[in-house]
């Protein structure tokens, strides 16, 4: 087996012609040569378009795609990230779609028509029989119902929202194409509550096929999937690829012009790497794009940014109950003093100012409501002389995620200005897990943090979870999103109405009252909504933004014609 | 020996006590001085040194490393006005670059101050005793050389929340194990010399004779040791600046310029470029001193 | 030997006893909630109280560490809280990735800067050795992290000789893994393609970690030569005429290469140890990777994991490097 210039090396060092030493270094010499030659015999084909792989088959309708976020746990019972929800979409299907456009219209999934009775408490949804699981078994409501109950079972990530409206006994199937569910709360907006959980509907027999001391399958589908999506998984590389393969047959259709026949979503945490792998051709999409790299991008040929805006917002919340935050007129002098202009510049102008408690595109958003914190430096001393602190010469913490830029620049921005009025600053970058854990209770939580919110765009979600006292004056304390630890009375009552009231008037006449009221109250100053920026390669056809910062392969395909 | 401190000349007496080592010295030193790369070195650390001592009297835009923002002014090429142009807040590349190097080289000096003092009293005692003692010391060195550094950093800088004097801290303790090695091993070989025989007949107490008698021989194997250890110390704060945990904005600091101006290349490469070339000089100083400061101190030193 | 092997053999235990110590106070005291994370923002108090319960993290901190280490000595290394994955198999997966990056950065290392320490050597104080000291203490001075995205820029972005980042062609068939190490496997299949692939993604990765070793071995093997140089045999030997060649290959490699056998012992442990800043900036799926995530996250399992999977590692490559050094110098001998 070994080439004819090894034997010959063998046969000299043998008859004595060669010392050892020679002998090493021929050897080696040989070898270093053949790996040179190997990666340099390969190299003009990689300077080609697109790093193309000499190895098989040029095949131009596999996506490779490089993302922001590896993808833990594909078990559809446990966490939702949006590099998880991204893979789900595609290896499973749910009741309803909503990946058509922005704002998200709800589409029919594998539910067809769907119901409530007069109360919205009991809700009646029909499920197609055309579904198919991969394995070519049909998928039934008797898996919806298992997939939702499995959920509710977890008490995991997935089933937060979802426990409070629904139990496991409340989700049943009279027969096969029907389920019903009766709610422990009524909610008239249920049905997009369930549209933006998208609930991955899981083959019961496969789950339980792979159970192992009665797990439900969950050591199985971390890395394994048992679904009726438009893609299989070809190949699980943990922490380094993930490949999707396409199911041609796959009984929705494809909508576009075209389909790829698989999608690679390579792991790429480094923003630059990712920039890089887009620039040279390595990637065909790459996700989460800085800003300040889009011109880069635009004016590179090949390739274009996307830059899109969908309901992530970025907010200055203040403690309400500890430090000077608590003082009414310094938070009111804190978004009086915030120059939002010089934000905007620092972001390249990829900003959407937000101007009150919710984010514009939610239904029940209010233009109006007032006040409205634009930078006002004469009002901002107005406010500070009104406080007890209008001498200053203090310092307070703004605390923010290390590594994140645009948050780094918020945080400079207010430090050059309350510099004028003796406030120092403290700019305290943390990782992630100790903010959260920094935030469960107003005794040592920080003064100012940088959060960003992101929920279904159902005004009631946003205002209980961020406004309403019962969201984190509790025992165990409560999440970041409530960590202005806000608590007003009315604002309070308001919201219990708001959780269980049927009548569509009097919910959007509360959602427009208590904007006002906690604008009002400034526990947080709602700065903007932060943009989904990513990189297409040109090839790549059928792209619509549908609020996420990922996509949806379903629609994609390559043509690499134009 | 001791009890006729009070002599006149003792500096006399001490110069003839010391003549050999005083002549070795001196040939040392005219090697190093012939040895070009030994001395750009020293050229380096000692300019450093000044740089980062008087910045404070010279320095062109103070208020932009205290925090002060010029939006307008954002990256900005190198110019007569910017030296090295200006970052994405419009502040002075130069100016925070240089103010830099005052940071860098005091977390060089705490980070090695508090992993010698630790290593090296460890060590000799372990060296010293022997036996149990020894045991105990370099097991427990042995558990905290295979810790990893970083994840040490990490956690303690979350445990006690802000940003650099932590990470120094941290950095200390994942430091003095090869300290405490080297000196032990000395201590190991010396402690068998005539002259600790020597004074402990004549009833030296155990803690005299390490200090005063042991330890000056070890110096230079310890001043060789950190002088090349300052060099990776820098990198190593650089490093845990560039994950994000190490500096606090709007402190400048050379790792975390270099991660922030990363998304300006090649446009704006003077973001990232200047304060890498700050970085790698001043490493590159040390690193040559060290080496010289080997080749004339104490050319049987092994490299731990 | 064999009494002082079985007498460091013993000691392994109590080190990794040690070092499992250390860890779990360090990870169970510092403050943030991993549980609190992994359930996600909107988990309701009893949500992030049954995940705490599921994990056995509400039990009196002594149990929970007796409970580890009782499941660790049957093999049982945890799950991740995060993404309940089983730590052990991620381990060895993560490991083999760093295992292959060590091994061919020390052999590139050794390669280089072998040679560059003979040079050094040889040509003392002049030209030559001037130019290799640059060169290894240049090498040993610039970060890591920089020099990985200089050669991604300009290697793979500017001149597409090479791939940005990853381990594995996303566009290609994904070589069947044997030992876990990617050269290996496709060499032990014939596979000479799939070789040269793993190589092209290999080679950056290898370069930077690389730089470390040349600067710690060129710097260590050079002091040493010249030591040797200097000694009485070497100058009897030179004196009755023994050629040049020979007293370098017989006299002073052999004898020199006793300390940098023990550098390189304690730079592989170092490497296998992880680098995070090189996989974080080339994607490479290494342990380091996976100890940071898993610090950052406060993954309590996967941390213990790791931090205990390099410890024994790195004592065992201690260990080898001893009876090493130990065999070929007779004059240390195994006291």
């Amino acid at each position: 087996m070994t080439p004819p210039v090894v034997n010959n090396l063998i046969a000299e060092f043998r008859a004595g012609r060669m010392s050892r030493r020679q002998f090493l270094a021929m050897l080696t010499t040989l070898g270093a040569t053949a790996a040179a030659g190997t990666v340099l015999g390969y190299a003009p084909a990689l300077r080609s378009t697109a790093a193309l792989s000499p190895l098989k088959q040029i095949d131009p309708k596999v996506l490779i795609y490089g993302g922001g976020q590896d993808v833990a746990t594909i078990d559809p019972s446990d966490r939702v990230d949006y590099s998880i929800s991204a893979i789900m979409r595609q290896l499973y299907d749910r009741l309803f779609r909503f990946e058509g456009g922005w704002p998200q219209p709800i589409e029919a999934g594998l539910c067809q028509e769907w119901s409530s009775n007069e109360d919205a408490s009991v809700w009646t949804f029909t499920i197609t029989d055309q579904a198919k699981f991969h394995d070519g078994s049909p998928l039934t409501a008797m898996d919806v119902v298992y997939s939702y109950q499995r959920t509710l079972r977890f008490q995991r990530q997935r089933s937060s929202l979802l426990s409070a409206y629904l139990s496991v006994d409340g989700v049943t199937a009279p027969d096969a194409t029907t389920v019903v569910m009766t709610l422990t709360t009524p909610y008239p907006a249920f049905d997009r509550l369930l549209a933006f959980l998208e609930q991955p509907i899981v083959s019961e027999a496969i789950a339980t096929a792979n159970e192992v001391d009665g797990d439900e399958g969950a050591a199985w589908l971390v890395d394994h999937e048992a679904g009726s999506g438009p893609f299989k998984i070809a190949n699980w590389q943990v922490g380094t690829v993930y490949e999707l393969e396409a199911v041609p047959d796959y009984w929705q259709g494809w909508p576009g012009a075209g389909r790829l026949s698989g999608v690679v979503w390579q792991k790429s945490e480094d923003a630059g790497t990712r920039k890089s792998g887009l620039l040279s051709g390595n990637f065909d999409i790459s996700d989460t794009i800085s800003v300040t790299d889009v011109e880069e991008i635009n004016s590179t040929a090949g390739i274009a940014a996307a830059v899109n805006f969908g309901l992530l917002g970025g907010y200055l919340k203040y403690n309400t109950q500890e430090g000077p935050t608590a003082d009414l007129n310094f938070r009111k002098f804190l978004n009086y003093s915030f120059n939002r202009q010089a934000f905007a510049d620092s972001q390249l102008g990829f900003v959407n100012a937000m101007t009150g408690p919710i984010p514009e595109g939610i239904p029940g958003y209010d233009p109006n409501a007032e006040p409205q914190y634009t930078y006002d430096p004469a009002a901002a001393r107005a406010a500070l002389d009104a406080s007890p602190y209008k001498d200053g010469g203090f310092s307070i913490d703004f605390v923010y995620v290390s590594g994140l830029d645009f948050e780094e620049a918020a945080g400079l921005i207010l430090l050059d200005e309350l510099r004028a009025y003796n406030i120092t600053l403290n700019l305290i970058p943390k990782n992630w897990p100790d903010i959260v854990g920094g935030c469960s209770v107003p005794a040592g939580g920080a003064p100012i943090a940088f959060i960003f919110d992101q929920f279904p765009p159902l005004a009631d979600t946003w205002l209980i979870e961020k406004y309403s006292s019962k969201s984190w004056d509790r025992p165990t304390g409560g999440s970041y999103q409530a960590c202005s630890f806000y608590k007003n009375d009315e604002v309070d009552a308001l919201l219990d109405e708001l959780r269980v009231t049927v009548d569509a008037a009097r919910s959007e006449e509360i959602v427009v009252m208590v904007q006002s009221m906690i604008a009002a109250d400034a526990p947080d100053l709602p700065l903007y909504v932060a943009p989904n920026v990513l990189g297409l390669s040109n090839r790549v056809k059928g792209f619509t933004y549908f609020g996420d910062i990922s996509v949806d392969f379903w629609r994609l395909w390559i043509d690499d014609a134009t | 020996m001791s009890s006729v401190s009070h002599t006149p000349n003792s500096f006399a007496r001490w110069r003839t006590e010391n003549a050999s080592q005083l002549k070795d010295l001196r040939r040392g030193i005219y090697r190093f001085m012939r040895n070009r790369l030994s001395l750009i070195g020293l050229v380096i650390v000692v300019v450093l040194v000044v740089i980062a001592i008087t910045v404070p009297l010279w320095i062109p835009y103070p208020d932009d490393v205290t925090g002060s923002l010029d939006p307008a002014n954002r990256m900005k090429p190198p110019s007569e006005v910017h030296l090295f142009g200006t970052d994405d807040y419009g502040r002075d590349v130069f100016s925070r670059t240089v103010w830099a190097t005052r940071t860098s080289l005091a977390v060089g000096v705490i980070i090695l101050t508090v992993a010698i003092s630790i290593g090296v009293v460890l060590g000799a005692l372990a060296g010293y005793f022997g036996g149990w003692v020894n045991q105990v010391i370099m097991r427990f060195t042995d558990i905290m050389l295979t810790f990893p550094g970083i994840f040490l950093a990490l956690a303690i800088s979350a445990a006690l929340g802000r940003g650099i004097e932590i990470a120094m801290l941290a950095l200390s303790f994942t430091w003095w194990p090869g300290y405490c090695r080297l000196v032990e091993a000395q201590m190991l070989k010396i402690r068998e010399e005539d002259f600790v025989a020597g004074a402990r007949a004549v009833g030296a107490s155990n803690s005299r004779i390490i200090f005063r008698h042991i330890l000056p021989n070890l110096l230079t194997g310890i001043i060789v040791k950190a002088s090349m250890d300052f060099g990776f110390a820098v990198l190593a704060i650089a490093s845990l600046s560039f994950i994000g945990v190490g500096v606090q904005p709007p402190d400048p600091d050379w790792g975390s310029m270099i991660s922030q101006g990363r998304r300006f290349i090649p446009n704006g490469w003077w973001y990232s470029t200047f304060p890498g070339l700050f970085m790698f000089i001043t490493v590159l100083g040390f690193n040559l001193l060290g080496d010289g400061l080997r080749d004339l101190l104490d050319p049987n030193a092994t490299v731990r | 030997m064999l009494r002082y092997l079985g007498r460091r053999l013993l000691l392994i235990p109590v080190v990794l006893i040690g070092l499992s110590i250390l860890t779990f106070t360090i990870a169970r005291i510092v403050p943030g909630d991993p549980v609190k994370l992994a359930a996600g923002p909107q988990a309701r108090p009893e949500q992030v109280e049954r995940l705490r319960a599921d994990f056995g993290l509400d039990r009196p901190l002594i149990e929970q560490y007796f409970t580890y280490m009782g499941g660790l000595i049957q093999g049982n290394w945890g799950y991740s809280i995060s993404n309940r994955r089983a730590v052990g198999p991620d381990l060895v997966r993560y490991f083999m990735a760093t295992l292959e990056l060590t091994i061919l950065s020390t052999i590139i290392g050794i390669s280089i800067g072998i040679p560059l320490a003979i040079i050094s050597a040889r040509w003392r104080d002049r030209f030559p050795d001037h130019g290799a000291r640059f060169f290894s203490i240049g090498a040993g001075s610039i970060p890591v992290f920089w020099i990985a995205i200089v050669l991604q820029i300009v290697l793979a972005q500017n001149l597409r000789l090479l791939p940005v980042s990853g381990r594995v062609d996303p566009r290609a068939d994904f070589p069947e893994i044997i030992t876990g190490m990617l050269l290996v496997d496709t060499l032990l299949r014939g596979n000479l393609s799939g070789f040269g692939t793993a190589l092209r993604y290999i080679i950056i990765p290898a370069i930077c970690q690389s730089l470390l070793v040349i600067s710690v071995v060129t710097r260590q093997l050079r002091g040493d030569l010249l030591d040797m140089m200097n000694k009485d045999f070497v100058r009897v030997a030179r004196a009755n005429g023994i050629p040049e060649r020979l007293i370098w290959m017989r006299y002073l490699m052999k004898n020199t290469l006793i300390a940098t056998v023990s550098m390189l012992g304690f730079l592989i442990g170092y490497q296998l140890g992880g680098a995070p800043l090189i996989e974080y900036v080339l994607d490479w799926p290494g342990i380091g990777q996976y100890a940071l995530k898993a610090a950052l996250l406060l993954d309590f399992q996967p941390i213990m994991g790791a931090t205990l999977f390099v410890g024994c590692v790195i004592v065992v490559v201690n260990l080898l490097t001893d009876l090493v050094y130990r065999r070929i110098d007779p004059r240390i001998g195994f006291k």
